[in-house]
């Protein structure tokens, strides 16, 4: 062949391959969710506020702050180590709220005479353990993460105010027993807004700790893009646990580590609690010596309830979110943790009512692939399988059984419950094994409708209300008005799984 | 053709055909995809003028900073799906929605004679490319329920009637006729006019504040919403 004709010849072969190569395959620009404006994520992640209105703080707390895990929060030496920031959004210069987030601190009426009021600079300045340092803490930190939120794409529902009380009372009069609660008020349309209340006054109380303001912040965010549809709606109606519950505490968990760069939680107001040793955090996302590293350990039933407990898996859960972020950053370290939280985040939006584990691997996936091309798809299920969970699982061979016999609370009038074995005789386990009580014809209300049990193994059984076994409380609970003749009154008893079909025992009361 | 200029320059030309075909991919299809886009937004325009709805009366009331144009596109989605959503004429519809990543999040929130009706919701998501995603849907035609308050009992005499298992948690709020709602179970299909009311269950330790619905006729608990609490389990140093 001629030489110079074969040239020409490689030659527009070559023009023709790499136009194919060209056009194969997807760009981004067409299947990946919007670019972010990482500068201003920075920014935002170094609480670089513009702002007139500056504050003094420790973040997260003065025990990670500082670094001395002994440090309390009456120590003299801290009032000489607070970092200066500023504080965005404020609606006047002399109020810690805005048209959204209101802080207090005792309830949502308190005087306004007694709240945190900055001094003759314009400055909020107090010693840490101050409540108004509290009340300063959370207003920065309920601000910044929710700066971030936004500038990842998320609009929050802010039709009704978050109020926020650093040092409630109410529930306990005993300044030492600390506790966080929030009430997002699902069922209460016309509540004046959520609500967030921290209780505790000791060397280590909960408003000090940015941590706890972002981790609660969480539960609303959740609530929020998730347009409350009760992704943990067993749990919110009474249930001890459920998955979705379990989901709610890992995203919240989640979101703060993500935001503060750091794989734990908690170390200061985990100081409260004998179980930890000094600087042990809460929680930790990223691998410890324990036995929260994969799902068998988590989730699966066992006489004692251990695992019926939605901080185990949550916890859990955490660590496998925390593998595909850290995969995500491995692929792009300067912005990678952006986009992780943003998928992360996006997924848990399109979260069903009551979900799982499972719903939420899903979730990811779709997430994923909507927004990243779905060039993470083998990452996300890598993270799940290498600690432990499958969603590919074998379909039962014969439906759970349950044997039981109602009961009525003596404490509560008007109120029943029923005392039970659920037993597995399957060669396989059960996934989220859940008893769900129906109200046919409404002649009675199933006040806890559902109740989860985790995964059931082979052969095993599920025992409540019988001595020796769980207390009643774990079990499914209707009323009736005892006004009127409940004899006779109809009930449906489910037992379900996700990989089995689904037992129904009728009954009458 | 002169052999040697193309040698020269071949590799010129290799860079500028790769060049003008990546552009043509990027740019040109995202051109042709706006195009639809904009025709489906013509097709809601449309959608919004007509503004008769099967929902009879009870247009959509939303927030002024909805997006309208995902509220017209899932409401004209439940309009091309009547037997999905048999949404009776008394009840009206509230249409929210959220921005996210993945589209815009609608959620309808639905009243009968502005009490609340929880239980029922219906969720969409409209993707960024228009398409409307059912998320999630609980919603039954429940009969018109009659909101005669001249019955109903105060909320004093349903915590009495209770054994007095329940106190108020905010001695301070003040409870009327307007917290009513009408509390659904969706699954069984039955409904209650009910209070929510902020409460401790004297029954528990831990005094965890907790919402608890109540009938208004017959006092009878219908359903508690529990808080969130973070650290009941753990016991102080």
């Amino acid at each position: 062949m001629n030489f110079k004709a074969s040239k020409i010849s490689l030659f527009f072969y070559s023009i023709l391959i790499l136009s194919l190569l060209s056009s194969c395959g997807r760009l981004v620009t067409e299947c990946g969710g919007t670019p972010l404006n990482v500068s201003r994520l920075v920014g935002i992640e170094k609480s670089a506020f513009q702002s007139t209105s500056k504050a003094y703080l420790l973040t997260p707390n003065p025990l990670d702050a500082t670094g001395n895990i002994s440090v309390q929060s009456f120590d003299s030496v801290l009032g000489n180590v607070l970092d200066t920031y500023f504080l965005p959004r404020l609606s006047v210069s002399t109020r810690l709220e805005n048209s959204f987030l209101k802080v207090r601190i005792n309830s949502v009426g308190d005087d306004a005479n007694l709240l945190a009021y900055p001094n003759s600079n314009g400055e909020f300045r107090f010693d840490v353990p101050d409540v108004h340092y509290g009340e300063t803490m959370a207003y920065h930190s309920i601000s910044a993460i929710q700066a971030y939120v936004e500038e990842l794409g998320f609009q929050t529902n802010k039709s009704k105010p978050l109020f926020v009380m650093v040092r409630a009372q109410g529930s306990t009069s005993d300044p030492s027993e600390v506790n966080a609660f929030y009430d997002h008020n699902r069922f209460n349309p016309q509540a004046l807004g959520r609500e967030l209340k921290l209780f505790g006054e000791t060397a280590h109380a909960p408003r000090q700790d940015r941590d706890i303001y972002w981790h609660e912040f969480g539960h609303y965010f959740l609530e929020s893009i998730t347009l409350e549809r009760g992704i943990d709606d067993s749990g919110d109606r009474g249930a001890i646990f459920s998955e979705g519950a379990a989901i709610h505490e890992c995203l919240a968990d989640y979101g703060a580590e993500s935001l503060s760069n750091r794989g734990y939680i908690g170390r200061w107001v985990a100081r409260n609690f004998s179980e930890y040793p000094a600087g042990t955090p809460l929680r930790s996302a990223e691998k410890v010596n324990d036995d929260l590293n994969n799902y068998n350990q988590v989730n699966y039933f066992n006489p004692s309830g251990t695992n019926l407990d939605r901080y185990r898996l949550g916890e859990w859960c955490s660590r496998v979110l925390w593998d595909i972020r850290t995969q995500i950053v491995t692929e792009n370290s300067d912005e990678g943790r952006f986009y992780a939280d943003r998928t992360i985040f996006s997924a848990a939006s399109i979260l069903a009512k009551n979900s799982s584990v499972t719903d939420l691997k899903s979730a990811l996936l779709q997430a994923d692939e909507e927004l990243n091309c779905g060039i993470h798809q083998r990452s996300i299920s890598q993270a799940f399988q290498s600690r432990g969970f499958s969603s590919e699982v074998s379909s039962l061979q014969s439906p759970l059984t349950i044997k039981g016999s109602l009961s009525w609370l003596s404490e509560e009038r008007g109120s029943f419950a029923f005392n039970f074995v659920i037993t597995n005789p399957n060669p396989q386990s059960a996934r989220n094994v859940r008893l769900v009580l129906e109200s046919p014809d409404g002649s009675f209300s199933p006040v806890i409708p559902q109740q989860s049990y985790g995964d059931l193994g082979p052969g095993r059984t599920i025992t409540v209300g019988v001595q020796g076994a769980l207390p009643i409380r774990y079990s499914v609970k209707g009323a009736v008005d005892l006004s009127r003749n409940y004899r006779g009154t109809r009930y449906l008893l489910k037992v379900k799984s996700e990989n089995g079909q689904e037992t129904i025992i009728p009954g009458a009361l | 053709m002169n052999f040697k200029l193309f040698k020269k320059i071949k590799w010129i030309i290799v860079v500028v055909f790769v060049g003008i075909v990546v552009w043509v991919n990027s740019t040109v299809t995202k051109k042709l995809w706006l195009s639809s886009g904009s025709e489906q937004a013509g097709l809601v325009s449309r959608v919004r003028k007509t503004s008769s709805s099967q929902f009879s009366g009870t247009e959509p009331y939303t927030d002024k900073r909805a997006n309208t144009v995902a509220l017209d596109s899932t409401l004209q989605y439940m309009q091309e799906h009547p037997q999905d959503f048999p949404i009776k004429e008394y009840h009206q519809l509230k249409g929210e929605t959220l921005e996210s990543p993945m589209g815009t999040l609608v959620s309808y929130k639905f009243y009968q004679e502005n009490i609340p009706i929880v239980g029922f919701q219906i969720d969409f998501r409209v993707s960024r490319t228009g398409k409307v995603v059912l998320i999630s849907k609980s919603y039954y035609p429940l009969p018109k329920l009659h909101l005669d308050n001249k019955e109903w009992l105060s909320i004093d005499e349903i915590l009495q009637s209770q054994d007095n298992v329940y106190r108020l948690s905010d001695e301070k709020e003040k409870l009327t006729v307007s917290n009513a709602i009408i509390w659904v179970d969706p699954v069984s299909q039955w409904a209650q006019l009910a209070y929510v009311v902020p409460v401790f269950s004297l029954l528990s330790k831990k005094k965890v504040p907790e919402q608890a619905i109540f009938s208004v006729t017959t006092g009878q608990l219908l359903a508690r919403e529990h808080s969130k609490s973070e650290f009941d389990r753990f016991k102080k140093p």
